[in-house]
């Protein structure tokens, strides 16, 4: 069971504390177990042999074995408690880590709502097992080994004729857990597709009010949660059929020993003061045969918990930086693609041995249809993905020889639909570049013809924008978007149709500022317009993955077809006027 | 955000339990039987340790084996029934509670659905979730395990402490001289904890919300080379929620051992008290080892209910949350005498409108009227409210004063969905759901053939797309698309509303992902597209604008002009000069 070895291997920076935690486990039962033995003795010591003087010491060592086990109690539940804290601690920051590296292609594959279910319920669960469970099974372990001795040492028979029910309850507490296991991982499928339902609705409500179909949409929603449901009371049901007969099967063992353990007390083969003990024992016995079963079945949540937590993190980043990484070399951005290939996985080749050069301080506009390659082209130059075949080139250097973070410092990306974080407009502005000052923020915002509208928000610069704050509109975001990507004064600039939501009135503000900012720096643009392919030195046309045409305009319009078909079907103007959200 | 800060306030939480009586009604019969059951399995517990003390006094002691065996027999016996009882018990109690929280998901779905757009803009769409699956999961645990133990532990508190004081008052008396500091003990307990658990909770929903949040923006966090900065940022949260958590370890990691603790002394007493009194022969042996199995039955369901205490606070969180939910009255329901709109002709007015966002106006005393089979488009700066006149024209919002007619009836005075199945909104954010395309495409109209699918995505130009896609028109597409291009979403999108076959389509930027060629077609096609319906159209280029029969330019929450293209320059106004702002661009 690798996995579960692995998932033990989290334990290892707590050695020391894991040892604590099992000696103080140890502890606790040992001290639990002298109270029967010592309920023993006062009947037969006490009661029977009529020593009066007897009864104070065992009632002193009883009340001195209840505070032990206090202290035993308190440092193994806190420190096991750090201990799994610990844990998750630790595997949530490794995730979080981890999926940091990842290439983006990982997050085209995996959903942002898997991820999360594996850092948290997931997690959660390996949590409690990995701290609690692993305790719980060895003190159950230890409480059936030595009670299953005492019981021995005081009446061999009667200990084999009562511990007859432990195999059958194991038998038992091991058919239950395999039976119900596959119903709860079904139960758990279908909760996530509850999840998905509400989710998805939630996200397209537009769409389902824009076309009235919310009471279809509530009986799509009630199917889905009906599913889990009967899958629920299938679970429910196996677990009726065992847990109470799981309490039974314990009374019986009791109820042997009351009858055999009374008959042999009568006879006189026993004391009462023993046979009160073993009937305290065998009742001690009880919660761990019973516990097995849900222990067992806690293990196996835990080990698929593991199993999709290790899917992450064995994951290969696909994208990791070369050992002996460099920095990138002295240089002004000059960018070169050489025979560059390709395809996202399981597509078709996207991109074709491409060759392009573009030298320092050069604005290149890409021109072609949907789908031909523009922004897959410029992603490979910050190594959002690495070509299949091929290199890529910054200021001489393969860019798979440079070290990841001074790399992608160096090329700045605005892309189409900029993502903002729930922080200050500030902080969003500064996020590639937190030591910045408060007059380069506002100098960069101010670039990006940002800052009147961020002055005239409740907080100025300190107004909390993104999901939890203050909406802003498509083109005060991109505006947002330009103004981040400036500040770090990257040598390569990506504008991928950075003003598509930005009407003709603001993109003839931000036009300036472009201009300015691509004056002295590589730019590689991505646009279907005209004004914002007219900031550009050179265009390229792509098509299919290839380059087939480059020049500027007046070279290209008349030779090639492709160029003047895409500038006459609507590249000749800006949009007329803005979008709203 | 006043909504959210109005949920949060926290109110009684017996009030809350009450309010969830109602969908126990339906169950009543199961509810009570599975009550009358619990009752049960409280007796067969508690009649074990009394059987044992027969058994030894009668039976051992007195040297009789009949008694002996009697009691074993009852013992036995006891247990059948507890087994049999727990059976039903679990059962019983498990489908009740799964049932009443299917109809509360249910029913918050369903609300949430009938409120208006306007709720879910200010929500961000992580909470709505949460109200559907996390907070529904915390109350799953307090029916499946927590309602049982509560009324089972509960009763077998009452049931020891009457059992003991029925054998012997005065060793009763004696062994709960413990209960007072017990008592103080758990008071202590519930408050902290009830602070600690809801501090580790928050502490929590921050680890889930900055994980969200760093996943959505991989991109940038890559981009900008930000990867170890937001791991720092990450462990801040990661090791604020540890140590919230550990406060509650640290609480309970001292709780639980005291009142174990507490249970060894009571246990110690009642050997002191109770051996002497054996010795005077003022009290049996077998009473007092039923003392003290009665003293573990005692203390297992204070560790218990302690235990789900914790449980029981998440769990009127949870509920709390979705109560504010169904709170949340729909602004736009249906009024009462709400009759369905007869098959609409495109006659559209809107009659001196006035609406604001949270008491932004963004429309002012507007008049606009939209004739028969007419496409107008609107034109204006951004912000200048024209999403905001096709969203009132839907009604997914009513103004604030004024009208909007459609065949001159008010559209407060029809039904909704008569209204919705009219009509349809092409917008920017192609959004798909999960399952195939062909039911993508019909989902404003499910019954529409498989032809009339065709034709329309025909129309669109998609057609070969989608058939090179394998399995075609039933091709899978994950939720939100993954795998198509923004602009071939926004096709289907569009596609989707021509299924739907309106009366009167709008479109609001229903091209703008979309590439030249594209676009260029639909343009083309626009005329048969339109043929025949009202369309109201928002859009960016001029080419789209220039085809529609009519132009209406707003600006500051006006109609300033109208008129067709060439009317519009001729005038000189406000129109003119957008177009002067976009002719000066550079080509």
């Amino acid at each position: 069971m690798p996995i579960l070895l692995r998932l033990i291997g989290f334990l290892r920076p707590y050695r020391g504390l894991v040892l604590i935690t099992a000696l103080a486990a140890a502890g606790v039962m040992a001290t639990s177990l002298t109270l029967p033995y010592l309920t023993g003795r006062v009947i037969d010591e006490v009661l029977l042999d009529q020593r009066e003087d007897r009864l104070w010491p065992l009632v002193g060592a009883i009340l001195a074995a209840s505070v032990a086990r206090f202290a035993f109690a308190v440092v193994r539940r806190t420190v096991s408690g750090r201990v799994s804290l610990g844990v998750e601690y630790d595997v949530r920051g490794l995730l979080f880590g981890h999926l940091s590296r990842m290439s983006l292609s990982y997050f085209d594959r995996m959903s942002v709502g898997q991820l999360m279910s594996r850092a948290s319920t997931d997690l959660q669960i390996v949590r409690f097992f990995v701290g609690y469970g692993l305790v719980f099974l060895f003190m159950n372990a230890f409480t059936l080994i030595l009670v299953t001795l005492l019981m021995l040492l005081i009446d061999w028979q009667l200990a084999l004729l009562s511990l007859a029910m432990g195999p059958a309850l194991l038998t038992i507490a091991w058919r239950y857990t395999r039976r119900s296991n596959p119903v709860l991982l079904d139960v758990q499928q279908r909760i996530g597709e509850v999840a998905q339902v509400a989710e998805e609705s939630a996200v397209g409500i537009r769409v389902i009010k824009a076309f009235g179909r919310e009471s279809d949409r509530s009986r799509h929603f009630g199917r889905t949660a009906t599913r889990a449901f009967d899958r629920s009371i299938d679970a429910a049901h196996i677990r009726a059929l065992y847990q109470p007969a799981m309490s039974f099967v314990p009374a019986l063992g009791l109820a042997v020993v009351l009858f055999v353990g009374g008959l042999q007390t009568i006879d006189g083969r026993l004391t009462l003061g023993e046979f009160v003990t073993f009937y305290l024992y065998l009742a001690l016995l009880m919660a761990p045969f019973r516990s097995l079963g849900t222990l067992v079945g806690n293990a196996q949540r835990a080990i698929a918990g593991g199993r999709r937590i290790f899917e992450v993190l064995d994951e290969d980043p696909g994208i990791s930086q070369a050992p002996d990484a460099v920095a990138p070399p002295a240089g002004s951005g000059h960018v070169r693609f050489e025979g560059t290939s390709f395809g996202y996985e399981g597509a078709p080749d996207l991109l074709r041995s491409v060759d392009l050069d573009i030298p320092a301080g050069r604005t290149v506009a890409l021109i072609g249809a949907t789908a031909s390659g523009k922004t897959t082209l410029t992603q490979l130059v910050p190594r959002f993905y690495d070509p299949d075949a091929g290199r890529v080139l910054l200021d001489g250097v393969d860019v798979r020889s440079l070290r990841l973070d001074d790399l992608r410092r160096e090329v700045g990306i605005v892309p189409q639909d900029p993502f903002l974080f729930s922080a200050s407009v500030r902080d969003n502005i500064a996020f590639g570049r937190p030591d910045a000052t408060d007059d380069e923020v506002r100098g960069a915002a101010r670039l990006a013809r940002a800052a009147d509208f961020v002055d005239a928000l409740p907080r100025g610069f300190a107004t909390r924008i993104g999901e939890r704050g203050f909406t802003l509109s498509g083109g005060q975001r991109q505006r947002i978007a330009i103004a981040r990507a400036i500040l770090s004064d990257p040598r390569v600039l990506i504008l991928d149709e950075a003003t598509a939501s930005v009407d003709a009135s603001t993109e003839r503000e931000i036009h300036d500022a472009l201009r300015a900012v691509t004056r002295d720096r590589t730019t590689i643009i991505i646009a279907h317009r005209a004004s914002t392919i007219a900031l550009a030195d050179e265009l390229v046309v792509l098509e299919e993955g290839r380059i087939v045409a480059r020049g500027r305009h007046e070279d290209l319009y008349s030779v090639n077809d492709l160029y003047r078909e895409i500038y006459d079907s609507g590249l000749t103007r800006p949009d007329f006027v803005g979008v709203e959200e | 955000m006043s909504t959210l800060a109005r949920h949060d306030a926290a109110p009684r939480p017996r009030r809350k339990v009450r309010r969830l009586a109602p969908y126990f009604r339906p169950y009543l019969g199961r509810t009570l039987l599975t009550v009358t059951l619990m009752l049960v399995i409280t007796g067969t517990l508690l009649a074990g340790p009394a059987l044992a003390q027969v058994g030894i006094d009668d039976g051992i002691n007195a040297g009789d084996k009949g008694v002996l065996a009697m009691a074993v027999i009852a013992f036995v016996g006891v247990g059948a029934i507890g087994w049999l009882a727990g059976y039903y018990q679990l059962y019983l109690s498990s489908w009740v509670g799964q049932r009443v929280l299917l109809d509360l998901r249910g029913d918050t779905f369903e609300h949430l659905m009938g409120l208006q757009l306007g709720y879910h803009e200010r929500t961000p769409t992580g909470w709505t979730v949460a109200r559907l699956t996390s907070d529904i999961e915390a109350l799953n645990q307090l029916v499946t395990d927590g309602a049982t133990s509560l009324v089972i532990n509960g009763l077998t508190l009452v049931g020891v402490i009457a059992i003991l004081f029925a054998y012997d008052p005065k060793l009763a008396l004696a062994a709960f001289l413990i209960l007072p500091p017990l008592a103080l003990g758990t008071a202590i307990f519930r408050t902290l904890s009830a602070r600690l658990y809801r501090r580790a909770r928050e502490r929590n929903a921050d680890v889930l919300a900055a994980l969200q949040e760093t996943l959505a923006g991989m991109s940038v966090v890559q981009g900008f080379g930000h990867e170890k900065r937001s791991a720092e940022e990450f462990s801040g949260v990661n090791e604020r929620y540890r140590r919230a958590n550990m406060s509650t370890i640290r609480l309970s990691g001292i709780y639980f051992p005291s009142v174990e603790m507490l249970g060894g002394i009571g246990m110690a007493v009642i050997l002191y008290f109770g051996a002497r009194r054996v010795l005077d022969a003022d009290l049996t042996v077998g009473v007092m080892v039923a003392f003290l199995g009665y003293m573990s039955s005692f203390f297992d369901p204070i560790q218990q209910l302690s235990q789900l205490y914790n449980t029981f606070q998440a769990a009127m969180a949870a509920l709390e949350k979705i109560f504010g939910v169904l709170d949340t009255q729909p602004e736009l329901g249906d009024a009462p005498d709400a009759a369905p709109l007869p098959p609409i002709r495109g006659d559209i007015e809107l009659r001196r409108v006035t609406f604001g966002y949270d008491g932004d106006a963004v429309l002012h005393d507007l008049d606009l009227h939209i004739l028969p089979g007419q496409t107008v488009a609107l034109v204006g700066p951004t912000g200048a409210g024209k999403s905001t006149l096709a969203k009132l024209i839907a009604r997914l919002y009513d103004p604030d004063s004024g009208q909007v007619l459609v065949d001159g009836h008010d559209l407060r005075d029809v039904t909704q969905s008569s209204l919705r199945s009219q009509l349809a909104i092409v917008p920017q954010e192609g959004h798909l759901f999960a399952g195939t395309i062909a039911d993508n495409l019909t989902f404003g109209r499910p019954e529409a053939s498989e032809s009339e699918v065709r034709a329309a995505c025909e129309a669109i130009g998609i057609l070969s797309m989608i058939e090179s896609l394998p399995g075609g028109l039933d091709a899978q597409i994950t939720e939100g698309g993954g795998g198509l291009s923004a602009g071939q979403r926004q096709l289907i999108a569009f596609a989707r509303a021509l299924v739907s076959d309106p009366r009167l389509l709008i479109l609001d930027e229903a091209t703008s992902s979309v590439d030249l060629r594209s676009e260029a077609r639909i343009e083309s096609a626009m005329d048969s597209l339109f043929a025949g319906r009202t369309a109201v159209v928002i859009a960016h280029r001029l080419s789209t604008i220039r085809g529609a029969d009519r132009i209406a330019v707003i600006d500051g929450g006006r109609v300033v002009e109208q008129g067709t293209h060439d009317e519009l320059i001729e005038a000189g106004g406000r129109y003119a000069e957008l177009y002067a702002d976009w002719e000066a661009l550079p080509v």
